[in-house]
């Protein structure tokens, strides 16, 4: 099983930082990285598959510089990219057909692969359309697809749930934790429930660093104490909405809100200590 | 001394369905690896390239069979055979261009740049079938035109390969400077661009002869120079991993 290394890389685009001393080890399992928009989750992956050198720092695979490794490093890989491009006029079947040569899979073993991934993303029945007549869900899947064609042994993933429809994701989610169990899988995403859901470890990234890391009880372990939940009245939610990072409004009964926010210390006499869930440490983070 | 012979251990029979069953799980366990030649790469690929580059391509060559038949049969002057060729020339090299800008039109290099063959040596692959085909063009064009004239065959060389260098050098160097978007029309108005130049020599026909043919043979070397230039500059570029062509940043 391969061991994929981060030591203290880091990338910067004219002259602002985009990721920042990032340390840590991957292993099998899936991870979640987890940001807003701009955190710097792309540049890591991007890192992480070769397609960025880092400025400084070194990502090992077996204990082995993956910049020397070339070809040998690539053949681990299935990537996924955010912005996932494809020729328009390729029917699917021909895309992973081309794509299959290109992860030079042994060409006796292409046409199995191909059924096999598209089988697993629900588009066996589609792969004689053509590439520019599908759906942007339908075109996420053949992406999905197609990262899985070499059966890699490390599989990373850009917002792969971008564009999927909820019973979509659903069917994604299943399939990447079977993924899982025999490979590093390396997702990121800014919706919480998906990384809520299937990682098994969770990396927390704001401007290019990683400010949290661990499993799902862990980080929300950290949290506890910190999130609260109270019955307001409506002029009073707005109040604390201004005051307070208020993670969640639920209009109940009788005109009264039930506010769900994060502090350090009680916000107000009768508020109740709340289970810290994923979207609160996200929040907390996010908002520091 | 005396030969002792060799003493083999004895079998042990019970135990050879066990071993058996181990190398089995070896080689079941073992990854199949496979690594195509370059042949197989360029082979493969083939089919996968578009239609209007390849297609393009082989329409050129058939153009030219048509241009040398028609111009033969209609005895056509000297200043014809050379002013058409030069265009031709000119264009072949558009079409190479045409193919590498495609990956990047339709975001496909990231993808490209994370895979076994990544874009290094699948523009490698590139520009292998497509050189190929233009050496088969520029030669049937030579071989075609030099017949029919009767300036000899090295001077055809010079006066073909002259707006062929000039325009693929050219193309390369606008495919080296605007890396991003759609960049096939720059491209189309380089070639378009050099083949009208290739023209101008025509309105001094003084220029086709003898006492100019040191000029054609600097153009050349210029020409050249800037060709080899631009492509180990993009080689290199594409070896030191740098990502100026693989991501949209």
């Amino acid at each position: 099983m391969p061991e994929l290394r981060l030591e203290h890389i880091g990338k910067s685009y004219r002259g602002l930082p985009a990721v920042t001393e990032m340390e840590y080890v991957f292993q099998r399992g899936i991870y979640g990285l987890l940001g807003a928009n701009g955190a710097g989750k792309t540049t890591l992956l991007r890192m992480i598959v070769g397609v960025l050198q880092p400025d400084f720092g070194r990502i090992l695979c077996n204990q082995q510089d993956i910049s020397h490794m070339g070809g040998e490093y690539r053949r681990m890989l299935g990537y996924l990219p955010q912005e996932f491009g494809y020729y328009p006029n390729f029917t699917i079947h021909r895309y992973m057909k081309y794509l299959a040569e290109l992860k030079a899979v042994p060409p006796e073993l292409a046409e199995e692969r191909i059924d096999e991934t598209l089988n697993k993303v629900g588009l066996e029945h589609q792969k004689r359309q053509r590439m520019k007549n599908l759906s942007g869900g339908m075109i996420r899947r053949v992406g999905i697809a197609q990262a899985l064609l070499n059966d890699p042994d490390i599989l990373v993933l850009d917002e792969p749930t971008a564009g999927l429809d909820p019973r979509e994701r659903i069917r994604f989610r299943n399939f990447v934790s079977e993924l899982g169990r025999e490979r590093i899988v390396i997702l990121s995403s800014h919706i919480v429930s998906d990384i809520e859901y299937i990682a098994d470890e969770i990396l927390l990234m704001r401007a290019g660093k990683q400010v949290e890391s661990g499993s799902l009880p862990q980080v929300c372990r950290k949290m506890q104490g910190k999130v609260w939940e109270c019955l307001e009245s409506m002029e009073s939610a707005r109040r604390l909405n201004q005051q307070f990072v208020v993670s969640n409004m639920k209009n109940m009964e009788e005109g009264n809100v039930c506010v769900r926010l994060l502090s350090d210390r009680k916000p107000v006499e009768h508020a109740v200590m709340a289970e810290p869930g994923l979207e609160d440490v996200f929040l907390y983070h996010m908002m520091q | 001394m005396k030969n002792r012979g060799i003493l083999l251990e004895e079998i042990q029979v019970e135990g050879k369905a066990q071993v058996l069953e181990q190398i089995r799980e070896a080689v079941e366990a073992k990854e199949i690896r496979y690594q195509p030649s370059l042949i197989q790469m360029v082979l493969g690929h083939i089919k996968y390239l578009s239609l209007p580059a390849l297609g393009g391509q082989i329409a050129c060559l058939f153009l030219i069979f048509g241009m040398c038949i028609y111009f033969e049969r209609s005895q056509a002057q000297l200043m014809i055979w050379l002013g058409t060729g030069s265009v031709l020339a000119a264009c072949l090299g558009v079409f190479l261009m045409l193919e590498l800008c495609r990956s990047s039109s339709f975001h496909m290099v990231e993808l490209e740049q994370s895979c076994y063959f990544n874009v290094k040596q699948l523009w490698c692959v590139k520009m292998i079938i497509f050189g190929c085909l233009d050496l088969l063009i520029l030669t049937v064009l030579i071989a075609g035109v030099s017949k029919n004239v009767s300036c000899g065959m090295f001077a055809v060389i010079l006066y073909f390969l002259v707006p062929f260098v000039i325009s693929s050098g050219l193309q390369f160097l606008v495919f080296t400077i605007f890396r991003r978007g759609k960049r096939e029309y720059l491209q189309m108005s380089a070639a378009v661009f050099i083949s009208v130049l290739s023209l101008f020599p025509l309105s001094e026909p003084k220029l086709y002869t003898v006492a100019c043919l040191g000029f054609w043979v600097l153009a050349l070397i210029i020409g050249a120079g800037l060709l080899t230039g631009e492509i180990i500059l993009l080689y290199r570029t594409l070896c030191s991993e740098n990502e100026i062509y693989t991501v949209e940043l």
